[in-house]
Parts: structure tokens; C-alpha cells; sequence
């Protein structure tokens, strides 16, 4: 406070707002506004949560060692294989699609922007069910539940990964490809070697996004039906909520598993970018 | 599944919030008058809530047992709750309560009868009178005819679908079978039916009903819990009781019992044949 008190420098004093304190004042006022709003509302949670409560139901980790290790060596690692997997083909996917999208063929344009806006339109719990209730009831046959996982992941994944890489193919300076293609390169060759790789580096922050969203959607194969072998994380949650008296606790204890998985990923994406953006300078 | 929440209400809580309705047992009860006419005096001493009516408290919808099709309530509890009535002679009006009020006892102020699907519980026994019962919700193993289990010994390599956190799901990890768990009674029915699991084991009261159409199924081996489905009247309607019960009795010995169970379940359970 005594520091708004202070004579103004004379640089300042040399701008033409009347008060040259009045602004730094105001500053301080709103600053100290926003932090006993802060003060307020902490205290306020102190006051009425029922601490008690909220001990035995939602924080009670004393009951919650029958988790482990399988919800580690279980749940996390399917919650793992089941991302990752489908991060590939959603990759994959999602590179044809691009493509197909950018191609000078209209029907490869049309087909690519008629799955797109399907698979990002819909909700990814309705792919599931398709693939592992409805592809059965069709072929008679019934996948194994990481390939229905993976595909159904996989096939929205795709969609929106689609979008993202289309938009970083289109960053890449035009000259690239014609630099490219005025040493002699063909025209796919200057895509594969000069352009997708610009590309990639471009969108890594948000295809990070994508893997983190895949991450939490595989909780979505609780609806596909699980052995025990296969349960992820969710499943060893909701399971925990009925067996073992903790109230909410097992979810919490998921749920903090899964920043185990995102915030890493989130840390990797926040690097991607100011790499990316050094390089650009 | 049958609806198992168990929750134990004072006795005393049965009239709350129903001092206005002129049936109130507890309260109105001793004060109705005693008619001297036969009809008229069997009515009274039943202490119904609207004379000449059986009025039944049903939490609807619950497939097969209290559900509306073509615009009329109807289901096994609400066909066999027509049929008792007929043999006393009394008219029936369904009225949609909540499971809540109706498990509680908190329903029986403004009903004479309880006909949800109710578990015989001891909890329940507390705060209503039950009738002999006219379900047993028992376990039961279905399988695809074409697989030929004859038992549960036999499933050793089967995936058999399970509904989480319910009695079948208990036994079936008991047994250490191969447990595919689903989240709800239609999931573990399609997934059946899609082919994804070989067999699938849960309350007959669920299966039987959703698989009773579908000739590929059949019934693999029925697993006795001791679970028993039955009404419920006001602990001090004896009167009400005997008679319902009575009526009961009879649908059973003349087989009528049996055929709403072939009806709405596709299947006789042993004990009412």
C-alpha cells in the first residue's frame, strides 16, 4: 500500500492522466478484492463441507488397499493399451482422411467429409454398442473387446484427428511444396518427405489433446461387457463403490489414476509447443 | 432383479401425512361401522379404503409385473391382483406409487393392497402383512440350446454374462466361472442374444421375461435362493389378509397361478405347478 503513496517517476508524471497514482491504486483495490473473495470462499468451503462426511465417503484411502495392485496392473494398464491402440488406428485413420479431404477427387472429398461430420457428430458410446452388440447381431461374429475398443476409439478418433491434421497440412507454407517440386520431387513424394513431417510438428499440442480425450473415453467399454482381465480403470472405480464400504473413495481413487496418465501427457504437449514455437523464430 | 432395498420404517410412520384420507386404518379403523348385511359386512371388515373397491398401490412401470401396454396397466401383479379381486367380489384401481412409499409400509394409507414386485423381506415383515407368496425369484442359468450345458459344472470355458453387483453376479465369482459383467438386465440380455457371452445368469424375474419369445434359449438349471415375491396389506387388516390370501390359494390349486406364470415368463416355476 505505502507504495501507491509514492511521488510518481517523472516519466510517469509526464503522461497526461490527471492522478498519476489513481491507476496503481486501483489496481491495488481490485487486487485485494479478488484475494479476499478467495479468502471468502475458502472459508466458506471450510465451514460447510462436512469434513467428516467427505472423510469416510469420498477421501476414506484407508479402505481402499483391496485396489491394489490389480487396479494398477489391471485398470491402468488396459486404460493404457486400450488408448494407445486406439490411438494408432485413429492416427492412421485420420491421415487418409486428411488427405482424402484435401484430394482433387471429389468423391474422396465427399466421402471423407461425410464420415467426419458422422463420427463427430455422434457420441462415441453409440459406436460401441454398434460394434460390440450390433456387428454381432449382423455378421455372427463377435470380436474380441480391444479390437471392438480399439475400432470403435479408433474410427472417432480418426474423425477428429482428421480435422486437425488437414489444418496443419494446410499451414505448411505452399513454397515448401513447390521448392520441393522444382528440385524434381514428385508430387507425393514432396507431401510424404517435405510436407506431412511440417505437418506433425505443427499439430503434436493438439493431437496430445486427442490422446488425453481417448484416454478418458476409454472408460466407455464399461458398456461392451468385461471379464475380469479386462477391466480399465472406470471399471475398477464403479466395482470398488460396491464392494468395499468407501463410499466414493475407489472413484477418486481412479480418477487420480487417470491424471497419472493425462497430466504427464499435458506436461509432453506444453513442450511440443514451446519447442515448436523456438524452432519457428 | 427383484427391488431388495431394504429399508426399516417405525410402524408408527404408517399413517403420517394420511390423517385426511378416511381409510387410514390405524386411526379410522375401529371406528367404521359394522353392517349387518352379508355383502356389506365383508366389505367393512376388510376396513377398505374405498368400499367396494380394492384399491392396489403398484410402482409402474416394472416389466413384466405392473407396466402399461395399449394404453391399460396390466403385467403378472396386476392380472393376478384382477383375479383375486374377482373372487372377492371387489372392483380394482391401480394407483402408481413410488417403490419408496410402497416397500416403506407409507403407501398402505391410501391403498388396501401392496403389488409391486415386492421381495418378502424381514425388514418389510416389520411394517406390512404379507400373503403367501406367488413368485419365486430365484436365480436361473440360461444358455443357446445349440451349446447342450446341462449344468453349471459344465461352463468351465463359457463366458457367462452377469449383471453387476447383483445376487447372480455374487454366485456366479463364487463358482469361479468366467464372469462377463454388464452394467444393467438389458445389456447382459442382448449380449446373450448378440452372441458375445455363451450363457448368462441372473433373477428369473429379469431373463425369463426379456428371453421368453426367443426359442434358441432355454433354461439350463434354476439355482433356489430363497428370494420370495409377494403382497402386502396393513399389518392390522387381518381380515383383508385372510381373504386375500385365501383367494390366492385357490388361483394356485386351480391353476391359475401357473398360467399367468406361463403368460409373462415363458415358464412354471416348480412349486406352482
Amino acid at each position: 500500500m505505502s507504495t501507491a503513496e509514492q511521488t510518481p517517476t517523472p516519466q510517469r508524471a509526464q503522461e497526461p492522466t490527471p492522478k498519476p497514482g489513481a491507476a496503481r491504486r486501483r489496481k491495488t483495490i481490485s487486487l485485494a478484492v479478488q484475494a479476499g473473495v478467495f479468502v471468502l470462499a475458502i472459508v466458506l468451503l471450510a465451514v460447510l463441507v462436512d469434513w467428516t462426511a467427505l472423510g469416510e465417503n469420498v477421501f476414506n484411502f484407508g479402505a481402499v488397499g483391496a485396489m491394489f495392485p490389480d487396479i494398477i496392473l489391471v485398470g491402468l494398464g488396459n486404460t493404457l493399451f486400450y488408448t494407445v491402440t486406439s490411438f494408432v488406428l485413429g492416427l492412421l485413420g485420420g491421415m487418409v482422411l486428411a488427405l482424402m479431404r484435401m484430394s482433387a477427387f471429389p468423391p474422396y472429398r465427399w466421402i471423407a467429409t461425410a464420415y467426419v461430420e458422422f463420427f463427430r457428430g455422434v457420441p462415441a458410446l453409440l459406436v460401441f454398442l454398434a460394434l460390440g452388440y450390433g456387428v454381432p447381431f449382423a455378421f455372427g461374429v463377435s470380436w474380441p473387446i480391444p479390437l471392438v475398443v480399439c475400432l470403435a476409439l479408433g474410427l472417432v478418433a480418426s474423425a477428429y484427428i482428421a480435422e486437425t491434421l488437414r489444418a496443419g497440412l494446410q499451414a505448411v507454407p505452399k513454397g515448401q511444396t513447390e521448392a520441393a517440386r522444382s528440385l524434381g520431387m514428385p508430387a507425393w513424394r514432396a507431401m510424404v518427405t517435405i510436407v506431412i513431417p511440417q505437418a506433425f510438428r505443427i499439430v503434436l499440442p493438439p493431437l496430445t489433446n486427442e490422446v488425453i480425450l481417448l484416454t478418458k473415453d476409454s472408460s466407455l467399454v464399461y458398456v461392451l461387457g468385461l471379464a475380469v482381465f479386462q477391466y480399465d480403470l472406470t471399471k475398477f472405480g464403479r466395482d470398488g463403490i460396491s464392494s468395499l464400504g468407501a463410499g466414493m473413495t475407489p472413484i477418486v481413487v481412479a480418477g487420480v489414476l487417470y491424471l497419472v496418465i493425462t497430466v504427464p501427457l499435458s506436461l509432453l504437449a506444453r513442450r511440443f509447443e514451446s519447442t515448436s514455437a523456438r524452432k519457428k523464430v | 432383479m427383484s427391488r431388495t432395498h431394504h429399508r426399516v420404517v417405525a410402524a408408527a410412520s404408517l399413517c403420517t401425512g394420511a390423517l385426511a384420507l378416511s381409510g387410514c386404518a390405524v386411526i379410522g379403523g375401529t371406528s367404521s361401522s359394522k353392517a349387518v348385511g352379508s355383502d356389506e359386512h365383508l366389505s367393512s371388515s376388510y376396513q377398505l379404503v374405498e368400499p367396494g373397491t380394492l384399491t392396489v398401490c403398484s410402482d409402474i412401470p416394472y416389466p413384466p409385473f405392473e407396466f402399461e401396454q395399449d394404453g391399460k396397466i396390466t403385467g403378472y401383479d396386476i392380472e393376478l391382483v384382477h383375479a383375486v379381486a374377482e373372487k372377492l367380489e371387489l372392483d380394482v384401481d391401480v394407483i402408481d406409487s413410488s417403490f419408496e412409499a410402497i416397500e416403506s409400509g407409507a403407501s398402505l394409507t391410501g391403498c388396501d393392497l401392496n403389488a409391486s414386485s415386492i421381495s418378502i423381506t424381514e425388514a418389510r415383515q416389520r411394517v406390512m402383512a404379507f400373503t403367501s407368496p406367488y413368485l419365486d425369484d430365484d436365480l436361473v442359468l440360461i444358455a443357446r440350446k445349440d451349446r447342450g450345458f446341462t449344468s453349471v459344472e459344465g461352463l468351465e470355458d463359457a463366458r457367462v454374462g452377469v449383471q453387476t453387483a447383483t445376487t447372480g453376479a455374487e454366485y456366479a465369482t463364487e463358482q469361479g466361472l468366467n464372469v462377463v459383467q454388464y452394467e444393467d438386465g438389458g445389456m447382459q440380455v442382448q449380449a446373450l442374444k448378440a452372441g458375445n457371452v455363451d450363457a448368462t445368469l441372473g433373477n428369473q424375474t429379469v431373463l425369463l421375461y426379456e428371453l421368453k419369445d426367443d426359442d434358441r434359449f432355454e433354461i439350463v438349471e434354476e439355482l433356489p435362493t430363497g428370494e420370495q415375491l409377494g403382497m402386502a396389506v396393513g399389518a392390522e387388516k387381518a381380515q383383508l389378509l385372510s381373504a386375500v390370501d385365501r383367494a390366492l390359494q385357490e388361483l394356485r390349486t386351480e391353476g391359475k397361478v401357473a398360467e399367468l406364470q406361463d403368460k409373462w415368463f415363458g415358464h412354471v416355476q416348480e412349486a406352482y405347478r
